[in-house]
């Protein structure tokens, strides 16, 4: 909380940001017309659609605006009455004219003709309602297309972006995703993509649409009365001053409020997580009254924010009704003097309503746009960049192993301060189970890490039958590999997916997978047995059961290459012998590269790699090794030595 | 239609803002007799002009019309003021109520809730309700005035005419209540939908090494593609929802206008009504399009809002198992000797998950614990502050069962230190002094010097003013070890719990500590648990519990001459650091 933490100068560890994602939130963007270009780029392939909504848009708006005219058409024709009514019918108007030839061809008198008496009027009103109601038929159909239409563009636009967008995230390499939070990675492709979907459904269409409802209402207007339709429209500067003015105390308080209760959140969330450690301390009451401090400042933040809006609704009314005002006031005299009929004035009445509303509208959707115009900026740089591994102008074909791997003098670090890997000189050759051994931290992994190229070596190289690795096109090298990590991935697909991993093997072949690694029982015992879908993380799963799916996984897939970390969760002694013999059957004649905690799997492998402190210190197999007495020999009684020896 | 009784439970808080409350209503009331007033001025106004009898009045009618909608602008400022003031300010007492609740609440109940469920009590379930105390209790009240004032005058104007027109109105009402409910679910699918794209994005980018491996890039890309498609269906489905209640709400308010031309221009040819009174008469339907579209979404907030009013209650009613009923006024820990006399812990229903424990210490002395993940040691630990309630069997402390002493009273002379260490988003200091707000910065390097953490704060930009977690620099799992260590000792307490503290520690540091710990307080009654065998081995009594039971207990050389695990566990700890030092 002092200052200086928030001094911007310091350097933060990258690894911080992620968890930065409150203050992301709130990070808007002015327009941009770059971006907006770049955006419009996604609704290209929709056009047709984009022209049918405005289509529908410019006919829905000049529909809207016919009603209004029928009801000062009805009060200055049938409906009028008095003095001054025949002067009005005496000249019609160009709508008034359209509607009596529609009179005419419906076989309706004239009005002002001989015997126009109160059967006839009633009929004209019928007419008029009717032309009405099929109007507003039509409209109601419109009105469904526009909003099915334009949600349905934005909605196509957004499931575009977002399939590039994470189509783009899997041509990245592992290094990106380590460098990348994975919270942070979802909120590009959920929240953010989803805040551009606003822009298009409620932004660029319906702005059109407000703008053409507006404009139609001024040519109306002026088409009509110009004196009348300025002196309505006197309002409109204030109108915006008004609209403007709001637009900015609105956004800068909605920030706020969102700052504070973002704020608040965590420390609730935090309160929440670390209950013990303030009952423990008996901290409660001192925490409630930060609690309450801060809801506090929440508060006060909205009630700023509740008078900005209170004041706008009402002063936008005042001034609608300043203008009607000003339009009774005058058209009193006009009607008096014949200059004006009554039914022009319900038109001014109903068309300063309509002219009001839409020009209110438009200060919210600016606010729309900024949130949008972050979120959008926010994929685009994902999409700017790229970590795809280079792929060599001349890839070389992949063969089968014939002859061996080599690590040929590697050295690795995954930052500049810890060498992981240096200096490692090793080999299997086609057919081999090699095991690798060695204390936590000691370079097990990134043996897995290099041999399958997540990353390249600092220094050295490694080979597969004496070809460097980078010769090859990364895709092509790594269909050799079988992997299986210590952290099974069981993800919340079924059985059968999980195994399948989207290879489409083909049901047999997945069975056949499954059998191979006993775990055709463990499938029988779902209730929907293959496609029993698994929780989130296979937590309905024990440790072991998960290592065997994901044997199934590596087994499916026929690789030439085994690559295994195994696990070393305590397993109970069936599942033990499950995976035993589950492992026998993988490593069969295949060459298979092991960080193997089981005693089993070292006994049996052909060599044993021993890593210390990220250099291979000792090469033997079990019986050599254990002769030798060092570094094998003290883990191998570290491990099983004990009297505890499961095998 | 309205459901009330969920609400019941708040009427406390709305009685502490019921004058604002009362005021907000008559300001309501106010209001909507200024805007029934426009439509009656302006149908008096065509009135004058239709009759030709005193012209003259209209621009002041016109005046008169302003004059109305600028009180009335007064009012309805006023009135969002003061009731959505009021709302907010419930929100927030509720929510402050909400939180002290819950911090008083014991282990079984945070275990058995998501973090994010409880969060969402404070966020979605607090504002549904703070919607429907402020807002649509507004509109609420707003329609009934409306509906009463302007219906009245319509009514006097004409009933059938009124009838007629009311009747698309009340159609607007009922479409918004059906169709509301309609897309709220569907949105919940879309929520769904949604999520399955997180966790597919989630599932993918986590186990980015395993997708690469078997070369499935193309594959997954598709999956998320089927995915968009799904959720974008479902978004669909909801924009049609939406798309039709839109078109229907225009539909039923321009019928209810064609109804008054029909209906009412007849009238004005039978000379029933005047044009004056058609006038005020479709002013006042206007006015009813929105109070009426307003009702529907206020029966679908209040329905909303009654389920997020009886999830809050449900928490609300949550008691915490332990409490002060059989507490001593008074009674204080003046030693701290412990003893366990067969106890026995389960959680409601579940398997037992220690059973019939005992031990004696002394003051001063040192209990050691030992056993693998799960064997109950952390919930041995938790009982002596009562964060969680033994099943059965007697804890007693300086001879007095536990139960005797008030909560405050135990946990003061209490400190323990948990496995995974938690800092909160502050300040190094803050989190030091975070159950001894007063410690002076020499006190916070004093205990920072015994938990052997003092140097590396030094090195820290800011020193003990730096700002760790979120927003703040990443301590490692040992750095925060100890500083959550340091927050416990500040407090002084008589006795230490501590479980497995110094896990990510180096054994050097984890002796220097605790030699350190002994020299500070010679009185200090400690029980530690641990992993590590080192940090027990001068216990005075070490206990090995076995899925909730004593397996062994002696001390170190007693347990090393019995060979059983504990000398095995030290056999292979011995050779683990021999081999790190290799």
């Amino acid at each position: 909380m002092t200052a200086e933490s928030e001094n911007p100068k310091r350097k933060k560890p990258t690894h911080d940001l992620g968890s930065d994602f409150h203050s992301e939130d709130v990070i808007d963007r002015p327009f941009d017309r770059g971006l907006a270009r770049r955006l419009l780029g996604y609704v290209r392939p929709y056009r047709r659609r984009v022209v049918v909504s405005l289509v529908i848009i410019v006919l829905g708006t000049l529909l809207s605006l016919i009603g209004p005219i029928l009801v000062k058409e009805a009060i200055d024709g049938p409906l009028a009455i008095g003095p001054k009514a025949e002067g009005a019918a005496a000249q019609p108007g160009r709508a008034a004219s359209i509607l009596q030839s529609i009179g005419e061809a419906a076989g309706l008198p004239l009005p002002g003709a001989e015997g126009f008496g109160l059967d006839e009027r009633t009929d004209w009103l019928i007419l008029i309602v009717t032309i009405y109601a099929l109007m507003l038929g039509f409209q109601f159909f419109l009105r469904y297309a526009e909003t099915v239409v334009m949600s349905a563009t934005g909605q196509l636009v957004m499931r575009d972006l977002r399939a590039q967008l994470f189509r783009h995230m899997q041509r990245q390499e592992v290094p990106w995703f380590h460098r990348n939070p994975v919270g942070r990675l979802v909120t590009r492709v959920t929240s953010d993509v989803e805040s551009l979907n606003e822009l298009f459904t409620s932004g660029f269409v319906t702005l059109a649409g407000d703008l053409l409802s507006i404009a139609g209402v001024v040519v109306i207007l002026f088409a009509y009365d110009v004196e009348l339709a300025l002196l309505s429209l006197s309002v409109t500067p204030a109108l915006f001053g008004i609209t403007v003015i709001f637009r900015k105390m609105a956004r800068k308080h909605y920030r706020e409020v969102r700052r504070r209760l973002a704020h608040l959140n965590a420390f609730t969330q935090e309160s929440i997580v670390g209950v013990d450690v303030i009952q423990v301390t008996r901290s409660e009451e001192r925490q409630a009254v930060r609690y309450r401090e801060i809801n506090g400042t929440l508060r006060d933040a909205h009630l700023r924010s509740i008078f900005w809006y209170a004041i706008f609704f009402p002063s936008v009314e005042i001034l609608s009704v300043v203008a009607l005002g000003l339009v009774v006031a005058r058209s009193g005299s006009q009607i008096a003097a014949g200059a004006m009929t009554f039914g022009e004035f319900f038109l001014f009445w109903t068309f300063l309503t309509r002219f009001f509303t839409p020009v209110r509208d438009l200060a919210e959707k600016y606010n729309l746009l900024q949130a949008a115009m972050a979120s959008a900026e926010r994929v685009f740089t994902v999409l700017d960049e790229n970590s795809a591994l280079p792929v060599p102008a001349t890839p070389k074909e992949k063969a089968p192993l014939t002859g061996a791997i080599r690590f040929e003098g590697v050295s690795f670090r995954y930052d500049a301060d810890t060498p992981v890997l240096s200096n490692v000189d090793f080999e299997v050759k086609k057919g081999e189970t090699v095991a690798i051994v060695g204390a936590t931290g000691a370079g097990k992994s990134t043996v897995v890490n290099l041999l399958l190229r997540f990353y390249d070596p600092d220094r050295g190289r490694v080979t597969i039958d004496g070809v460097d690795l980078r010769e090859f096109a990364p895709d092509t090298h790594r269909t050799r590999f079988g992997l299986v990590l210590q952290d099974v991935a069981v993800l919340s697909r079924s059985i059968a997916d999980n195994i399948d991993f989207d290879r489409n093997l083909g049901r047999d072949r997945l069975r056949w997978a499954a059998e191979q690694v006993n775990a055709g029982r463990l499938i029988d015992r779902q209730p929907h047995g293959f496609d029993e879908v698994m929780k989130e993380r296979g937590r309905t799963l024990s440790s072991g059961e998960r290592q065997l799916i994901s044997f199934a996984r590596a087994l499916a897939g026929e690789p030439e290459i085994l690559v295994l970390d195994e696990a070393t969760a305590s397993l109970d002694s069936e599942t033990e012998a499950l995976i035993q013999s589950a492992l026998g059957k993988l490593t069969e004649g295949r060459t298979s590269v092991i960080i193997a905690h089981r005693l089993s799997t070292i006994r049996n492998a052909d060599k044993i790699l021993v890593f210390h402190h990220g250099e291979l210190r000792e090469v033997g197999d079990h019986d050599a090794l254990i002769a030798k007495d060092g570094i094998y020999a003290r883990l191998y009684r570290l491990q099983f030595g004990l009297g505890n020896d499961r095998s | 239609m309205f459901p009330i009784a969920p609400f019941r439970f708040l009427f406390p808080y709305l009685r502490a803002e019921r004058r604002l409350l009362a005021f907000g209503v008559f300001l309501v009331f106010v209001t909507s007799i200024f805007q029934v007033l426009v439509p009656k001025l302006v149908g008096a106004a065509i009135g004058r002009l239709e009759s030709g009898i005193r012209v003259d009045l209209v621009p002041v009618l016109a005046l008169a019309m302003i004059g109305a909608v600028l009180l009335r602008g007064v009012t309805s400022f006023w009135t969002r003021q003061t009731v959505i003031g009021a709302s907010r300010r419930i929100e927030n007492r509720l929510r402050n109520h909400l939180f002290r609740h819950i911090e008083g609440l014991d282990a079984s109940y945070f275990s058995s809730m998501h973090t994010g469920d409880l969060m969402s009590r404070f966020t979605s379930d607090v504002d549904g309700i703070r919607m429907v105390l402020g807002p649509a209790l507004m509109y609420a009240i707003q329609t009934a005035f409306m509906i009463v004032l302007a219906g009245g005058l319509m009514l006097s104007i004409s009933p059938a005419l009124t009838l007629y027109s009311m009747v698309p109105l009340a159609l607007l009402t009922v479409a918004i209540r059906v169709i509301g409910p309609k897309v709220h679910r569907e949105s919940m699918t879309a929520q769904e939908r949604l999520a399955d794209i997180s966790v597919h994005a989630q599932e993918n980018f986590s186990n980015a090494r395993v997708v690469r491996a078997f070369v499935v890039e193309e594959q997954e890309s598709a999956r998320m593609e089927r995915l968009g498609e799904a959720y974008y269906e479902q978004n669909m489905r909801i924009a049609r929802l939406r798309a039709l209640s839109g078109a229907l709400l225009w539909l039923f308010g321009d019928l209810a206008l064609i109804s008054l031309m029909g209906f009412g221009g007849y009238r004005i040819l039978i000379h029933e009504i005047s044009l004056g009174e058609f006038a005020a008469f479709k002013g006042c339907q206007l006015m009813l399009v929105w109070p009426m579209i307003a009702l529907g979404w206020v029966m679908n907030l209040f329905h909303r809002g009654a389920a997020s009013a009886e999830r809050l209650q449900g928490v609300l009613d949550a008691r915490a198992a332990v409490d002060d009923r059989e507490a001593i006024a008074g009674r204080e820990i003046l030693e701290g000797r412990i003893e366990f006399d067969r106890v026995s812990f389960a959680y409601d229903g579940g398997p037992s998950i220690l059973e019939g424990i005992s031990f004696d210490l002394s003051v001063g002395g040192t209990l050691g614990i030992i056993g693998a993940t799960g064997s109950g040691k952390s919930t041995l630990l938790s009982l002596i502050p009562r964060l969680a309630p033994q099943s059965s069997g007697e804890i007693r402390v300086d001879g007095e069962r536990i139960e005797t002493y008030s909560v405050e009273r135990l946990r003061e002379q209490i400190g323990m230190v948990n496995q995974e260490p938690f800092l909160f988003s502050a300040t190094v200091a803050e989190n030091i002094a975070f159950g001894a707000p007063d410690a002076s910065r020499d006190e916070i390097e004093e205990i920072s010097k015994i938990v052997r953490v003092h140097e590396e704060i030094a090195r820290f930009p800011n020193g003990y003013d730096q700002r760790v977690g979120e927003r703040g620099i990443t301590l490692s799992g040992g750095q925060k070890q100890r500083l959550s260590l340091a927050r416990t000792l500040i407090t002084r307490p008589r006795i230490l719990l501590l479980d497995d503290v110094l896990s990510s520690v180096d054994a050097e540091t984890e002796a220097f500590i605790l030699t350190r710990l002994r020299e500070w307080t010679a009185d200090l009654t400690t029980v530690i648990v641990s992993h590590r065998l080192s940090a027990v081995r001068h216990a005075d009594e070490i206990i090995v519990l076995d899925d909730g039971r004593v397996s062994a207990r002696g001390t170190h050389d007693q347990l090393m001459t019995e060979g059983g695990r504990y000398a095995e566990l030290y056999r292979k700890q011995t050779l683990e650091d021999e081999l790190e030092s290799l």
